[in-house]
């Protein structure tokens, strides 16, 4: 049974992660991308990690994507843009595919292969207790550097909203009654590297164009 | 073998029991806000169909099956008819891991008056509900119309801004059960309901709950007098009951989770025993539901920048304190007992 499910899962993941590159639509892109993270959160829940699978899906799915969507309806960005014609990526693309797809062959030939979750991880393994257990104790180093930078990131992206304002915001002018905050016309021309601690901020724009 | 199919068939006929009274309260959900918000602006609501217009739902239900189901010009076919799925779908399997009561005994076997027992069950619970914004940012955009573009669009933001504080708003309950799973924090709450000690939590809450819910004061997605409706202006017929029904679903789930994480659940004052924990608990949830229909029919709709402001300025610091608050409250609880 659950050799079963992880093959399904797995097959689907693949496909919808192979669909997710090559559609020529970024909207379907994304759908797709959508599908693949929550087969892989699936995934986790077969290898005892619910924990992990619901993050997964709430950081992932729930709030990265839904991300990856707003910027592509903002900007309504059409297939021909994001066509890639530069050989360069591409050929760097193959090589670091190829080194990653070897490294798994090299893997899955010397390793060995147990049948279910509870050969590979001990009980308890991501679950709650356990993920905290090690994420403040052992880890809690770089668990607080990461969210220092991540601090840095939205910081960041508050500043550069600032600093393309031209003119000092009023508080309410006519535009606010439409759905805008009217500072953040100024911010939209930025709308992409903006959009990670603010993308609220974005949505009456599309009321002025 | 015999046994499995058993619990197998046990959980099919509780998913099929949940199932029904769910969509049945949803009909009635909705007779209820016509009926209260008639009576809030000194009118009667529907009247005419059955005594006090109680047959209502059975003719709206039938009116969206007859009606023509419109797919409009230039729409995206395939993600307009998937639109309205992943709505209904988020909203419907969140109530999975709801406890209803404690385990009562039927003919001689135990049953656990829940579908599921997850122990991760109140991420479980945000991580279906996270999924459900895309039934309307993609049911906004497949519609290929600009007002419903607008509409998805403003549903998502609301949503990813409300959902932090909402999320911030439940760890204190989460703290002081020490537990993820929805049936251990409503044994916590044996002797003291949480809202006695969360009570800016709950607020917070309620607060937030209704603006991941599009309800009116935060009906920013569908309203009327700048957007026509939204994010559905372009849906009719079944499709349209969907998003109907995952909107109201969505609010049967918010009153649920409330009830569950401040409100004790299914324990009582008083009459308690294992048959009356439903009973408390669908009147808890009754309870929040006719406040989120007074709050409708009392409240004016905020302005964009409001609702931002709303979310990011006052709930989510306020939250933010609470949670701080919460630890040490839970420190010195754990220390005194």
């Amino acid at each position: 049974m659950e050799l079963f499910l992880f093959v399904v899962l797995g097959l689907t993941a693949i496909g919808s992660s192979l669909a997710m590159i090559g559609h020529k639509n970024p909207i379907y892109s994304a759908l797709f991308m959508v599908v693949t993270f929550v087969v892989t959160a699936a995934i986790y829940v077969l290898l005892k990690a619910p924990f992990i699978a619901a993050i997964q899906i709430i950081i992932y799915a729930g709030a990265v994507v839904v991300l990856f969507l707003f910027v592509v309806m903002f900007l309504n960005l059409k297939t021909s843009i994001l066509i890639e014609r530069r050989r360069g990526p591409l050929l760097l693309a193959f090589v670091l595919g190829g080194l990653v797809a070897g490294e798994l062959a090299a893997v899955v030939a010397t390793g060995v292969w147990p049948n279910t979750a509870e050969a590979l991880v001990p009980p308890g393994f991501g679950s709650v207790t356990a993920v905290a257990t090690v994420l403040f104790t052992r880890y809690v180093v770089p668990f607080e550097i990461a969210s220092v930078i991540l601090l840095v990131g939205m910081v960041g992206a508050i500043v550069l909203a600032r600093r393309a304002s031209p003119e000092p915001q009023t508080a309410y002018d006519v535009s606010a009654a439409s759905g805008g905050p009217s500072g953040s016309r100024a911010a939209t021309p930025r709308a992409p590297a903006a959009t990670e601690g603010e993308e609220p901020v974005g949505v009456g724009m599309e009321v002025h164009r | 073998m015999l046994a499995a199919l058993g619990t197998i068939g046990a959980i099919a006929i509780k998913v099929a029991l949940v199932f029904g009274i769910l969509l049945t309260m949803v009909a009635y959900l909705v007779w209820l806000e016509r009926k209260v918000l008639g009576h809030i602006q000194s009118r009667r609501g529907p009247l005419h169909v059955g005594p006090h217009g109680l047959l209502q739902p059975l003719a709206d239900i039938t009116k969206l099956f007859l009606k023509e189901d419109v797919i409009p010009d230039g729409a995206d076919r395939v993600v307009f008819s998937l639109a309205p799925g992943i709505a209904v779908a988020s909203a419907l399997s969140a109530i999975a891991v709801i406890p209803f009561g404690q385990v009562v005994s039927v003919f001689g076997y135990p049953i656990e008056l829940h579908i599921a027992d997850v122990d991760i069950g109140i991420l479980y619970i945000l991580a279906v509900g996270s999924l459900g914004v895309y039934g309307l940012i993609l049911g906004g955009w497949a519609s290929n119309n600009k007002f419903s573009l607008l509409g998805g669009l403003r549903s998502s933001a609301q949503m990813v801004s409300y959902e932090l504080s909402l999320g911030l708003a439940l760890i204190g309950p989460l703290m002081l059960a020490g537990t993820l799973r929805m049936q251990g924090i409503v044994e916590a709450q044996r002797h003291l309901w949480f809202i006695c000690l969360q009570p800016l939590g709950f607020v917070i809450y309620v607060v937030s709950a209704l603006a991941e819910t599009n309800r009116i004061p935060f009906d920013l997605p569908e309203a009327e007098s700048e957007l026509v409706a939204g994010y559905h202006v372009e849906y009719s017929g079944f499709k349209f009951a969907f998003f109907f029904l995952a909107e109201y679903v969505a609010m049967i789930t918010v009153a649920c989770v409330a009830t569950t994480l401040f409100l004790g659940g299914y324990h009582g004052i008083g009459l308690t025993s294992p048959w009356l924990g439903p009973a408390w608990f669908m009147g808890k949830v009754a309870i929040l539901l006719f406040l989120f229909i007074w709050i409708r029919g009392t409240l004016p709709r905020f302005r964009y920048d409001q609702l931002m402001q709303l979310g990011w300025k006052v709930l989510l610091p306020l939250a933010f304190v609470n949670v701080a608050a919460t630890g040490f409250l839970a420190l010195w609880l754990g220390r005194s007992s």
